[in-house]
């Protein structure tokens, strides 16, 4: 009796050799042409609604009717595998894919309810009301006090050169970069350190009051020091500001975002509770994807 | 099938492999619990006093499984840092090793006691309702690490009604038992003896009940202990 109750519990042991699978394994089927995001995509009161998005570049399409809503103070991250479309998307939120020729942008996407692809639409006023950083930080050659002034400038923001000060020791200070350079504002904004680049790009992206800042892949070209600044600053600036990064670290998605959104070959698959998102995803994608399942 | 969906391993064969480490670690220590459960009932049922002193013998065993999966799980965490199913899996590992150490306590104390009851004479009642609970709680605690061993919600759900046997099985055996010695106190160490040993099954029946709602979450991501006290959302 007790022998073979032993042998029960090796062969259970064998038993477990099967490799871990995750449940509810989808075919190609289930992201198909008329796939629907699973979760809470959508929100009450939204700062920006997409609804419908579709992009190409020339034949090519590169993301496939996206709906999904940003709510106003909060940080979502977009996340998946290279090529998904999670950059294409966010670019379509400030136009800033109206600068390649070939590409195509379908579908509504509102600011505030103002439709931001009306021909009425100034897409350079737009810019400065939906800021972006980009990957690699890209000051101007100019001085790190010009790099914040410039925009307010332009935007006639300011008329005193005392207003103008003030805008450039703030937004230094809500970068969390002023204690670091407020002895050299005159030195050149390339002449910072990568970290302090970044802060310095943000910092000029915050100087126009944006109603949201774009993140693509803020962090990638830093080290885990600068990126851990950035993303407090994340924290910090989420109090005021509405923030959308795409990230290719998922811990670093999990850390900073309220919200996460999972793109899979230009699909929006899933949106929900970053909590949610990592520990029970409701699509099996996104837990293969979140678990280093994709082969 | 397109391979951007062949879903079923990590990129990482070493992931896999560690993850399979730790729940292989996890049953075989579950096993080894299992057969000291089932040692233990043994030796107090026959008496036998050399199958009892094995039974305390292997705890140390079991505890410095316990201390090896806690290390290798805190290895995965902190280089993996594992999300989503991965995560569900290494958390229910941890906890079950320490549900899982607790039975192989229980099944220690029910050793003692069989040794004690062999040193200082039977116990006048209780062996035929030690061994009707004693045998539902080897049923519990085999389904419980089955359904870990296969993932199995159902089975895991199973566990989770067995105890309400195990629980009034428990209670009608300890009444009776009271009442023997309320009757006759002159064997009052013996009984209590054997009342202790009751007490471990039904603890050991409580820690199934543990490892089977870690089960559901781990597969279902729903943390389903303490369900009858959380508000209704």
């Amino acid at each position: 009796m007790l022998g073979i109750n032993k042998m029960a519990g090796e062969n259970r042991t064998q038993e477990s050799a099967e490799p871990l699978a995750p449940v509810n394994v989808p075919g190609p089927e289930t992201i198909n042409e008329n796939y629907e995001t699973v979760g809470s995509p959508l929100v009450d009161n939204p700062l920006v609604k997409c609804r419908n998005v579709n992009v190409h570049y020339g034949e090519k399409q590169a993301i496939f009717n996206v709906n999904i809503d940003i709510a106003k103070n909060e940080v979502i991250a977009m996340i998946g595998p290279s090529g998904c479309g999670k950059s294409t998307f966010l670019r379509c939120i400030n136009r800033m894919n109206d600068t390649i020729d070939i590409c195509r942008v379908k579908g509504d996407i509102e600011l505030e309810g103002q439709d931001i692809y009306n021909r009425s639409v100034d897409a350079v006023e737009l810019r400065a009301r939906v800021g972006i950083v980009f990957q690699k930080p890209n000051p101007f050659p100019k001085s790190i006090y010009e790099n914040v002034a410039y925009g307010p400038r332009i935007h006639g923001l300011v008329n005193r050169k005392s207003d103008l000060d003030d805008i450039v020791e703030n937004s230094l200070k809500r970068a969390g970069l002023w204690d670091e350079v407020k002895d050299d504002l005159d030195s050149s904004g390339t002449g910072l350190s990568g970290g302090q680049q970044q802060r310095l790009c943000i910092a000029r992206t915050i100087a126009v009051s944006p109603d949201i800042i774009l993140m693509d892949e803020p962090c990638s070209a830093l080290d885990p020091i600068a990126t851990a600044r950035i993303e407090q600053l994340i924290a910090d600036l989420s109090k005021n500001y509405t923030i959308a990064i795409v990230t290719h670290s998922m811990q670093q998605a999990a850390r900073v975002s309220s919200r996460t959104a999972y793109f899979h070959l230009g699909k929006l698959i899933e949106v929900g509770e970053t909590e949610v998102i990592f520990t029970r995803p409701l699509h099996s994608l996104t837990e293969a994807y979140i678990t280093g399942r994709f082969g | 099938m397109n391979e951007n969906l062949n879903l079923h391993k990590h990129i990482s064969s070493q992931f896999n492999d560690d993850l399979e480490r730790v729940k292989t670690s996890v049953l075989a220590m579950g096993g080894l619990v299992e057969a000291q459960i089932n040692d233990s009932i043994t030796a107090l049922i026959e008496g036998d006093s050399r199958l009892a002193q094995k039974v305390r013998d292997k705890e140390r065993a079991i505890n410095s499984m316990e201390l090896d999966i806690d290390a290798e799980c805190a290895t995965i965490l902190a280089l993996r840092q594992p999300a989503a199913s991965d995560l569900r899996m290494l958390l229910a590992a941890l906890k079950s090793i320490t549900d899982i150490e607790r039975m192989g306590d229980e099944a220690k104390h029910i050793a003692s006691f069989a040794l004690k009851l062999s040193e200082d004479g039977e116990a006048g009642a209780g062996y035929e309702e030690f061994e009707k609970i004693g045998k539902r709680v080897r049923k519990m605690t085999s389904d419980a690490f089955d359904s870990f061993a296969r993932f199995d919600v159902e089975l895991a759900r199973s566990v989770v009604n067995q105890d309400r046997g195990v629980d009034s099985a428990y209670h009608a055996a300890t009444e009776k038992l009271l009442s023997k010695i309320s009757d006759h106190p002159e064997n009052l160490a013996q009984d209590m003896n054997v009342m202790w040993s009751l007490r471990s099954l039904e603890r050991i029946g409580d820690h199934c009940i543990n490892i089977a709602e870690y089960v559901i979450y781990l597969v279902e991501g729903d943390d389903v202990r303490h369900s009858g006290s959380k508000d209704k959302k």
